[in-house]
């Protein structure tokens, strides 16, 4: 099981005999990741000049599908004042992430706490859990002209749907663990008089953090799609209003610069993840043999 | 055998899981005393219900009917002066500290002061021969590492009665022959009640003062051995005298009387519930 | 999970009643708030004048188009990418920059390509639809036994053959977890497109009434899709719970 990926030998010597030894391999593990990469980036290379080249010679419609290389150019514009002064990248992507982290983190925020709460007490999943069972299969978009007539058009709207959308992921996830920590372990803290809040805080938290962190990661990219589903409807900032703009305004290599820039967006909120996520779970990863 | 005082007494105790309807009964009437300072191990078949027995004992579990005086007093909750060992180490150890700070972990609902738990955590470190590893984290020891760490938990917390649920019962031989000397040499220097829990009846007749031999589940003591071996014990020395091997032989042919029994009974009445 | 949770149907219950009540006494605006059985009775207005399964078959129709779609190229090239080293080297660069994106940007851009129609429906819910199914069948792939295959080997399947009849078995509970996935992202996208663009299905009907304000007909289209969600999520499990069964043995028993 879990135990057994780790190499017995290795385990044996104990020490830093697990460290030691991924050391010499490591540049040749970079060595080969780069190989494998380079194929991959020569691949995308290939596509990028052929859209280039077909779209160069009106075998695509560049009224439809505009060069590569117009696409970056306009791209690179957007990041500066033009062609839409106070529009740029970085005021839109800003009003979107704004957005976006306050509602995901209310939503951390409740479905961890519902979750621990759930995930402990019977009584309280049984009371809440058929109302979950029918709102979570609920895409959250549909909510949006419903919260259109409730709070209107403002961007409360977007942060209730956005936290809404958010919380399902984080709470199931955090009762899957709350639920999932071995009794054995309950049986040990208790035998070391850990009750009520020390309880949660300092065992059963930390043993369910892989499941909750799985959650919350699933749940950013929630975030961040519904944030601009929220902001196609009636913002007048962000990115996800901006990049309908374009659209509707025929602005075509605008709207294409935009997914750009939404998939570096995507990348970059991704990444930043992923590092803290190896951070805070480092432990973890290494327990269970992933390196 | 010295006469000690008497320090444990299990009296009459009974525990069935009733679950859907079915009651299936996993203690049926254990009834037995643990001096102080006293090594006691408990064998049985498989199965037989021996971990409900520590958890009881422990206070993890209440039991249908009689009790567990600690003292004299009665346990209903995990009393401070014991320290339940688990045979799984890999989860009873807190993956996400290292060694230091899953020692650690024993004392925070202590009265020590800071200075005393870190003493403490030192002690007990080096008492397993941990010290140079604690900062590593548990999935960096290998698994015999792990359980002396478990034990290690156990010593930093300071109890009177360690309870050992086969404590050894997944590591391999060599480490295992190696743990159970350790465990002789920390209760020769700091004299404890063990009641160790094992299936291995030549560990429990070589580490123990007493054997309590258990009934197939639902378990009943069947059968009470003290142990006259002389201490300290040495795994060829020990091992290899008649007497070991007559007390060996004879636990062993009790508890396959027990299993036969067992099995006759389950055909006789397959449902037992 | 109890198949029984009383107190929660008890909750729905009273949550519901409590909205009737506040509703028809003015404690909330019944022009932005109506009572439920005001919305019942729009839903069922708009189910007998037929608009209501016009768009039920519009969403129903692209988002099982696309999610086919999805199905089919995303078990294909995972199954691919998983079996030929050279062919995951090719298009992981790809997928890694791509996957991240949210999905919905891929929305204007369609539209640039397709138009308000169906097509650009089924395009964007297959997009979308794709990647869960994708990754999810490429792990799947890497995670089967190496054994297995080897004693495929050993009884002389060939490659095809023992991609078909050993490694896409091995590999089909996460490629059902991948579809399942898929389902509800799907309707997501769908829905989206319907509400920002589009001329036809349950999103767009729901976003008229909100514009012209018809109010219960907003709730009702919202119930709704809700439903829908609720019961296409229903569906998936229930066909997993078939097909996988052997697999939920296994792992139940590894649990224990």
């Amino acid at each position: 099981m879990q135990r057994g990926a780790l190499p017995a030998g290795v385990a044996e010597g104990g020490v830093d005999a697990r460290r030691a030894w991924a050391a010499p391999w490591a540049p040749a593990a970079l060595g080969l990741a780069l190989r494998r990469q380079a194929l991959g980036l020569a691949t995308l290379a290939a596509l990028l000049v052929v859209w280039e080249a077909a779209s160069r010679t009106r075998l695509l419609n560049p009224q439809l599908v505009p060069p590569v290389t117009d696409i970056l150019a306009t791209f690179g514009q957007l990041w500066t004042d033009r062609p839409f002064p106070q529009q740029t990248f970085v005021t839109q992507t800003v009003a979107t992430l704004w957005r976006m982290a306050v509602g995901y983190v209310a939503a951390a925020v409740l479905g961890i706490g519902l979750g621990l709460l759930m995930g402990r007490s019977r009584a309280v999943a049984d009371l809440f859990w058929p109302l979950i069972e029918f709102l979570r299969p609920t895409p959250p978009v549909a909510l949006i002209p419903v919260l259109l007539l409730l709070v209107g058009i403002g961007d409360q709207m977007r942060l209730i749907i956005i936290a809404f959308a958010a919380l399902f992921p984080i709470l199931l996830n955090t009762i899957d663990g709350v639920r999932g920590v071995h009794p054995t372990l309950l049986d040990v803290a208790r035998t070391f008089r850990f009750r009520g809040l020390a309880l949660l805080r300092r065992v059963i938290f930390p043993a369910a953090l892989p499941q909750i962190v799985a959650g919350l990661r699933i749940s950013l990219a929630i975030a961040l799609i519904v944030a601009l589903v929220s902001e196609m409807v009636g913002a007048t900032n962000g990115l996800g209003y901006f990049i309908l703009q374009q659209q509707r305004g025929l602005r075509i290599r605008e709207t294409y610069a935009a997914m750009v820039q939404l998939a570096l967006v995507g990348l970059v909120l991704n990444a930043l993840f992923v590092a803290v996520e190896r951070r805070v779970l480092a432990w973890h990863r290494q327990s269970t043999g992933q390196a | 055998m010295v006469a000690r005082p008497v320090l444990l007494e299990v009296v009459h105790l009974q525990k069935v899981y009733a679950q859907r309807g079915r009651q299936t009964v996993a203690v049926r009437d254990l009834h037995f005393r643990v001096a102080e300072n006293e090594f006691l191990a408990v064998v049985g078949p498989s199965g037989c219900g021996k971990t409900t027995m520590l958890r009881l004992l422990a206070g993890l579990l209440p039991p249908t009917s009689g009790q567990v005086l600690l003292r004299g007093q009665p346990v209903t909750a995990p009393p401070p002066e014991m320290v339940l060992v688990f045979q799984d180490y890999g989860r009873s150890l807190c993956a996400w500290r290292s060694v230091a700070r899953n020692v650690q972990f024993a004392l925070e609902h202590t009265r020590w002061s800071a200075a005393e738990r870190r003493a403490r955590v030192d002690h007990a470190l080096s008492i397993v021969g941990l010290s140079e590893f604690r900062d590593h984290y548990p999935w960096e020891l290998s698994g015999g590492m792990q359980q002396r760490l478990q034990i290690a938990r156990a010593l930093a917390y300071g109890p009177r009665i360690l309870l050992m649920d086969e404590p050894f019962g997944s590591l391999d031989a060599l480490t295992r022959a190696d743990l159970e000397d350790q465990l002789l040499d920390i209760w020769t220097h700091e004299p404890k009640t063990i009641v160790f829990v094992t299936h291995d009846i030549e560990e429990a007749v070589y580490l123990a003062d007493r054997v309590l031999v258990l009934s197939a589940r639902p378990s009943v003591v069947v059968e009470e051995v003290v142990i006259d071996l002389p201490r300290p014990r040495d795994q060829i020395a020990t091992r290899s005298l008649e007497a070991f091997v007559r007390y060996r032989n004879h636990i062993f042919t009790r508890i396959r009387r027990e299993v036969a029994q067992a099995a006759a009974g389950a055909l006789a009445a397959p449902a037992v519930s | 999970m109890r198949p029984t949770r009383p107190l929660g149907y008890a909750l729905i219950g009273a949550l519901l009643a409590g909205w009737e009540a506040a509703a028809r006494a003015g404690a909330v605006n019944p022009a932005f708030l109506p009572p439920p059985s005001q919305i019942a009775g729009a839903w069922w207005a708009l189910w007998a004048s037929g608009q209501l399964a016009e768009h039920l078959a519009a969403t129903l129709g692209s988002w099982a188009q696309g999610y086919a779609l999805a199905a089919v190229l995303g078990v294909s090239l995972g199954l691919l990418m998983g079996l030929v080293p050279a062919i995951r080297a090719m298009l992981s660069t790809i997928v890694e920059l791509l996957r991240p994106m949210p999905s919905v940007a891929i929305i204007p851009v369609a539209i640039v390509l397709f138009g308000l129609g169906d097509p650009m429906k089924r395009f964007v819910v297959a997009y979308a639809a794709l990647w869960p199914i994708l990754l999810n069948t490429l792990y799947g792939v890497l995670a089967v036994d190496p054994l297995l295959l080897d004693t495929a080997r050993t009884f002389r399947l060939g490659a095809v053959r023992s991609a078909l009849r050993v490694t896409l078995p091995a590999a089909s509970p996460y490629i059902a977890t991948g579809l399942r996935i898929s389902t509800s992202i799907a309707l997501i996208l769908v829905i989206t497109a319907e509400l920002v663009a589009s001329r036809s299905g349950l999103g767009y009907a729901v976003r008229a009434a909100e514009q012209a304000s018809r109010v219960p007909e907003v709730y009702a289209g919202v119930l709704t899709i809700a439903v829908v969600g609720f019961l296409l999520n229903a569906l998936f499990v229930a066909l997993e719970g078939r097909v996988l069964a052997w697999h939920r043995g296994v792992t139940a028993r590894e649990a224990v």
